[in-house]
């Protein structure tokens, strides 16, 4: 507590012209806290910059970053993508890892130690560590890396969830099902000429012509293969959670409702009305401080939860940076703010 | 002294909503059917104004999908608000919460059974509890009172598992449902799996095995059939698909109920093996089928514009109630048909989910009966771009 009586000086590490940086910036400052030093991920200086903590940010939504990671990460030195491109994750996160790497050199405090953030963008990884603690999964497999490897071994039907190991968001997320007479992928993914682009709509593919397009794409990068357990729906659609947990709290969460597979809100999806769910949502809650408590150095995580058809509930995955709930007030607190006055040692 | 008892019934909620007014005041009572209910009472200056007011409810009771609770009727007859499912497009992307009136429960074996709901059978991801499940239940006493069953999907993993096997158990068990006159077969969202991948099989032989059923709802299309057959007591039939096999129509149009009530078929797409012509409609048109008919629902097709028009000037449509062509990609060539229809005399014209403009939209509304044209899609959408509101 003798924290909270004197200035804390937070590094916060990020994008700059992110509203995730200016976001929290006004929560930090509201906290009577001085303002925070930023640090640019163009920019990392090689000598730990002076400050008591630091919060790492999402390194998303920077062309110019990511050209920088890709490089980093053994890929072209300009690779040139264009805005919503899929293409070179796994560069990509190996770049990410090694700047995560220089930042865990300073020897800093961090609400999210740069080793958690390196596990939490791997899904394979991540799944381990929950299957570790005996906590409640999706049955996953590692995909093969080729389209050709994973025809060979696929069953004569199936239903499952394809995801980049080092995606994030709704990025390169399949969700597939096939018979020996039908198949069909969902995916926000668009094709265009011989590449692949995110989109903000979730696209139907029927042919197996379409579905190889798409996946020989997309395998090499690294996919875990999700089952596809039925979710829980109610009118409107599916429903999912995304539970914000901070310092081994269950705290802001929404109830994400879709009329397709994919329930991530710029997905044009919305917040449903929890209400008769209760019980599942209690759940839900535990569970999400479970996952969250596999990773114990750090202090807040965002952890999706889905529900199946009798309400029980499954980590869907953990979030480094799904701390983004703008708007979302728990006790009087949004998120931000929670987790700033968490940092501080504040109570509730 | 005005009384009336209204019900409103989907698949997601059953409703009762009863009023009586006397001298100047009017007492409401309203809640899910099977409760008790609330009461509210409103009290006026004079009675001229109690009856203006409580005529004002009704209308607008009537208007939001509420119809009379028919007086209980000898041996159980289900009331015609019972028949009708899914009235809203958002109504199919989720399990039904209701049944003729039943709050559907999944079932338990590790529960006592209960007489008040509409139990519901299904296989989950991780299991296929529902043959197991189904015969837990068939050995009950509480089957010998269920009027009612709901089997979700009978496929854990392998969705390409017809229905036969279920509807056999419960053939071969007919006698431990001596009062059973619903059944949903294919309580299946599109998130478990889609409508044209469910595999039903012939429903001939249930029909013949259980003589007092009055309502038969599926869902899904893959070698779904009904072998010509007689049936006395059947008064609703409902068969939802993304796409129609022409021998499905061919089958109800060849089959002898002469207490049917209720038609409800969706016709879906060729994408998903549609190939019902407006050919192998003409004998349903006719008028000669089906005398008790009063609701036809040809739904959620993509020539529904073509129907329409075949529609409005039969000679079926002069004895209809209600005609739906909803969830369907009904545009203004359509709407324009079915502005003959203002000297019929339906009762209910349902268009929820169109492609109309708000003009014509307008013009039908102005029909001398309740039209539901909400829900419009894309108006501006080139015809490929028009979908019905269950394809894929």
């Amino acid at each position: 507590m003798d924290r909270v009586n004197r200035p804390v000086r937070l590094g916060l590490v990020g994008n700059l012209e992110n509203r995730r940086i200016r976001d929290f910036c006004t929560a930090w400052t509201n906290l009577g806290q001085p303002r925070p030093t930023l640090i640019d991920y163009q920019a990392l200086p090689s000598a730990a910059p002076i400050v008591d903590v630091l919060r790492i940010d999402s390194p998303g939504e920077n062309a110019a970053l990511a050209s920088q990671l890709i490089a980093l990460g053994g890929g072209p030195k300009d690779a040139g993508l264009e805005h919503g491109e899929v293409a070179y994750l796994r560069e990509f996160h190996r770049g990410y890892c090694a700047l995560l790497r220089r930042i865990e050199a300073w020897q800093l405090p961090a609400f999210n130690a740069p080793s958690d953030i390196a596990v939490m963008f791997d899904k394979w990884q991540s799944h381990q560590r929950f299957l570790r603690a005996g906590l409640s999964r999706p049955p996953s497999t590692l995909a093969p890396a080729s389209y050709s490897a994973w025809q060979k071994q696929r069953a004569e039907h199936g239903r499952i969830f394809l995801k980049p190991l080092h995606g994030s968001s709704s990025s390169g997320v399949c969700a597939l099902r096939w018979t020996p007479t039908h198949q069909q992928l969902k995916s926000p993914m668009r094709i265009a000429g011989t590449r692949l682009f995110n989109s903000l709509r979730v696209q139907t593919y029927e042919s197996w012509e379409q579905i190889e397009f798409i996946l020989s794409r997309l395998l090499p990068h690294g996919m875990i293969a999700e089952t596809w357990i039925p979710k829980l729906s109610l009118q409107g659609g599916v429903v999912d959670l995304r539970i914000l947990v901070i310092a081994g709290k269950a705290r802001h969460f929404v109830l994400r409702q879709s009329q397709t597979p994919m329930t991530n809100l710029h997905l044009g999806n919305c917040r449903a009305n929890p209400s008769g769910l209760e019980g599942s949502i209690a759940a839900a809650s535990r569970l999400a401080e479970q996952a969250a408590a596999c990773f114990p150095g750090s202090l807040y995580a965002g952890v999706d939860v889905l529900l199946d058809l009798r309400g029980r509930p499954y980590i869907g995955e953990i979030n480094a940076f799904g701390d983004l709930l703008p708007g979302l007030i728990d006790c009087g607190e949004d998120a931000y703010k929670a987790i700033g006055r968490a940092c501080l040692g504040l109570p509730r | 002294m005005l009384n009336r008892k209204l019900i409103y019934m989907d698949a997601k909620s059953s409703k009762f909503w009863n009023i009586s007014q006397a001298g100047a005041a009017y007492t409401v009572t309203y809640g899910r059917i099977g409760s008790t209910g609330q009461e509210t009472s409103k009290s006026f200056d004079t009675e001229a104004l109690a009856v203006k007011d409580a005529e004002k409810l009704i209308k607008e009771k009537l208007g939001k999908g509420y119809v009379d609770a028919a007086e209980p009727s000898s041996e159980g007859a289900l009331p015609a608000a019972a028949f009708a499912n899914i009235n809203q497009r958002d109504d199919i992307s989720r399990n039904a919460g209701t049944f003729v009136g039943m709050r559907v429960v999944d079932y338990a074996m590790d529960k006592p059974a209960r007489s008040d709901v509409a139990y519901r059978f299904r296989s989950d991801w991780d299991d296929d509890l529902l043959i197991p499940s189904l015969e837990h239940f068939l050995a009950t006493t509480v089957a010998l009172d269920a009027t009612a069953l709901v089997i979700g999907a009978w496929f854990a993993d392998d969705s390409s598992k017809s229905s036969e096997e279920v509807l056999n158990l419960l053939i071969k068990n007919r006698e431990r449902l001596p009062k059973l006159v619903a059944i949903f077969i294919g309580d299946v969202t599109s998130e478990e799996n889609e409508m044209s991948w469910i595999y039903q099989s012939d429903l001939a032989p249930l029909l013949q095995a259980f003589p007092s059923l009055q309502l038969l709802r599926t869902r899904g299309g893959t070698e779904l059939k009904l072998t010509p057959t007689k049936h006395a007591g059947m008064r609703a039939l409902a068969m939802e698909t993304g796409g129609m096999d022409a021998s499905v129509l061919k089958g109800v149009c060849s089959s002898d109920f002469a207490q049917l009530e209720h038609l409800e078929l969706w016709l879906g797409t060729d994408e998903y093996g549609a190939n019902v012509t407006m050919l192998d409609l003409q004998p349903l048109l006719s008028g000669k089928l089906f005398p008790k008919l009063k609701y036809l629902g040809l739904r959620n097709s993509d020539m529904v514009d073509e129907i329409a028009a075949a529609v409005a000037t039969s000679p079926l449509v002069q004895r209809l109630e209600t005609l739906d062509l909803s969830l369907g990609t009904l545009t203004d060539i359509g709407g324009e048909a079915l502005l003959s229809l203002k000297d019929s005399t339906l009762k209910k014209l349902n268009l929820h989910y169109h492609f109309m403009s708000p003009e014509m939209v307008k013009r039908l509304r102005a029909l001398p009966f309740a039209v539901d044209a909400t829900s419009p899609a894309d108006i501006d959408a080139d015809e490929e771009d028009r979908f019905v509101a269950v394809g894929e």
